[in-house]
C-alpha cells in the first residue's frame, strides 16, 4: 500500500511528477548500517533489530509488546522522500507510523500513518525531507506481535511517463504453485498452495536517452542483485505495491528516432494477493 | 470442501543443535581474548576455549522451509530448503524380497539445502561483534563445528 499526505498530490503534479507516475524505491540509506545504529523498545529472541537493515524478508524485527518503536540513525543527514516497509502488519492488525528528526529529540511526521490492512509492502511517500533519525511506531489492539522484515529509506526514482499499456498490475498477476490431487476416477481430491507471489511487468517507451543514463541505469545496476519497491500508479491504485526483484537483466532499446529509448522489465516478489 | 481445496502446504526441516550456555569470558568461563584465543568462540564444543567449563544446553531450533510467501507467520524460518526425499522403512518378511537384506530397510530421509548468505542470527551469539560480516550458512557452520 502507498500512503502519502493529501497535499503531496498537488505538489507533485505541480513539479511535473504527478502521483500517476510510477515510483521505484531502490535507493536505501539504511543498507549496510550496523545494528548499533538502531534503538528499539525491545526485541524478541527471534526478531533482532538489525534484520530490517537487510533486504531479505525472512528475518525480522519483532517487539516484545505494543507499542513497538524502532529508531534508526542513518549516520548522517539524508534527503529522503520515501520509506519502504515489508511486514505482517495486516496479520498482526497494527498501524505503522513514521517520523523523522534531525536531532533525535524533536520528531515530525513523515507521510501519514498506515492503518492495518493486509501484509502488502508499504511505501510511504512525502516531500523531499532532510532526516538523520527515522522512528517507526507499530501499535494496535491485536494479540499478535508485528514483524518488520525490511526497511528502505531514500529518494524514489520517479518515472517521467505514466504507464498506459504494456503493464500487468502486480496484485492482479498472481503466480501460484499448487499440489493437485485427483482420484483414479477423475474426482478432485484436493489442491493446496505450495508457494505464491506476484509478477508484474513494465514497458516504457519514449524515454530520453540522457534521462535513462543518468537516472534509470543506476536502478538497473541495483536491480541486478537487490530487491526494490515499485508502486506503479500511487494515486489511482495505492494498494498495488510490489517488493521484489527483476526476473532477468534489464536491457533498453534505442528507438532510432530523436534519441529516445524504450525498456521493459518484469518484477517478481511480494504484493497484495 | 473449499477449505480443503485451499490448504497452504508448508514443509519444515528442523535442526536441534546444542551449544554452551555460558558467555565468553564471564565466570565460570575462563576464556579470554589474546590469552586462550584470538577471537571469541561460537559456543560450540569444537570452538570452546575452556572445555572444562563447557556447559551444554539446547540451542534455538533452526527451522528451514522452501522459499514461499507467508512464512513470517511461522516465526524465524530460513527459506533455503530445496528437496526433502523420504524412503520409507521396509520389512522383509521371511526374506522374500531379494533386493533387500533379510533385516529389511531402514527409513531414510534425504534433505538438500541451498547455501546462501546468512546473518548468523540464532547461530552465533557474538555475530554483531565480529568484523567478518555475513558469511554463507555452510561457511559459518563449518567454522563453528
Amino acid at each position: 500500500m502507498v500512503v502519502f499526505p493529501s497535499g503531496l498530490v498537488l505538489t507533485e503534479a505541480a513539479a511535473g511528477t504527478p502521483l500517476t507516475h510510477a515510483r521505484i524505491g531502490y535507493q536505501n540509506y539504511a543498507d549496510g548500517l550496523p545494528a548499533s545504529n538502531v534503538v528499539v523498545s525491545g526485541e524478541t529472541s527471534e526478531g533482532p533489530r538489525d534484520a530490517p537493515l537487510r533486504p531479505d524478508t525472512y528475518e525480522f524485527w519483532e517487539p516484545p509488546g505494543l507499542p513497538g518503536t524502532y529508531v534508526l540513525d542513518l549516520g548522517t543527514s539524508r534527503d529522503i522522500n520515501y520509506v519502504g516497509l515489508v511486514g505482517d502488519y495486516g496479520t498482526a492488525q497494527v498501524s505503522a507510523k513514521l517520523e523523522y528528526s534531525t536531532d533525535n529529540e524533536n520528531f515530525d511526521d513523515f507521510s501519514v500513518e498506515a492503518p492495518p490492512a493486509d501484509d502488502t509492502p508499504l511505501m510511504f511517500l512525502d516531500n523531499l525531507t532532510t532526516a538523520r533519525w527515522l522512528r517507526l511506531t507499530v501499535d494496535g489492539v491485536g494479540s499478535a506481535l508485528p514483524k518488520t522484515a525490511v526497511l528502505y529509506a531514500g529518494q524514489a526514482l520517479v518515472m517521467p511517463r505514466p504507464i498506459y499499456g504494456g503493464h500487468a498490475p502486480g496484485p492482479l498477476s498472481r503466480v501460484t504453485e499448487t499440489y493437485r490431487a485427483r482420484s483414479r476416477g477423475g474426482q478432485l481430491i484436493g489442491r493446496s498452495f505450495r508457494s505464491h507471489g506476484v509478477v508484474v511487468s513494465f514497458d516504457y517507451a519514449n524515454l530520453k536517452a540522457a534521462w535513462y543514463r543518468q537516472y534509470f541505469d543506476p536502478f538497473v545496476k541495483h536491480a541486478r542483485g537487490r530487491p526494490f519497491f515499485v508502486a506503479w500508479r500511487p494515486e489511482t491504485f495505492p494498494r498495488e505495491v510490489v517488493y521484489g526483484e527483476t526476473t532477468r537483466d534489464v536491457q533498453p532499446r534505442n528507438q532510432g528516432k530523436r534519441d529516445l529509448m524504450s525498456v521493459g522489465f518484469e518484477v517478481s516478489g511480494i504484493g497484495h494477493e | 470442501m473449499s477449505d480443503e481445496l485451499h490448504t497452504h502446504t508448508i514443509q519444515f526441516f528442523e535442526i536441534y543443535p546444542k551449544r554452551c550456555a555460558l558467555s565468553y569470558g564471564e565466570a565460570p568461563c575462563q576464556a579470554a581474548l589474546g590469552v586462550t584465543g584470538t577471537h571469541k568462540c561460537y559456543n560450540t564444543d569444537g570452538t570452546c576455549q575452556d572445555l572444562p567449563n563447557y556447559t551444554e544446553e539446547d540451542a534455538p531450533t533452526l527451522r528451514f522451509a522452501r522459499p514461499q510467501s507467508g512464512l513470517l507467520r511461522y516465526g524465524y524460518v530460513i527459506p533455503l530448503l530445496e528437496v526433502v526425499g523420504v524412503t520409507p522403512a521396509e520389512v522383509n518378511l521371511a526374506g522374500v524380497n531379494g533386493d533387500v537384506s533379510g533385516l529389511g530397510r531402514r527409513e531414510r530421509i534425504n534433505v538438500r539445502l541451498k547455501d546462501d548468505k546468512h546473518s548468523d542470527h540464532l547461530v552465533d551469539k557474538y555475530r554483531l561483534e565480529r568484523a567478518t560480516g555475513d558469511a554463507s550458512l555452510v561457511h559459518s557452520g563449518t567454522a563453528q563445528a
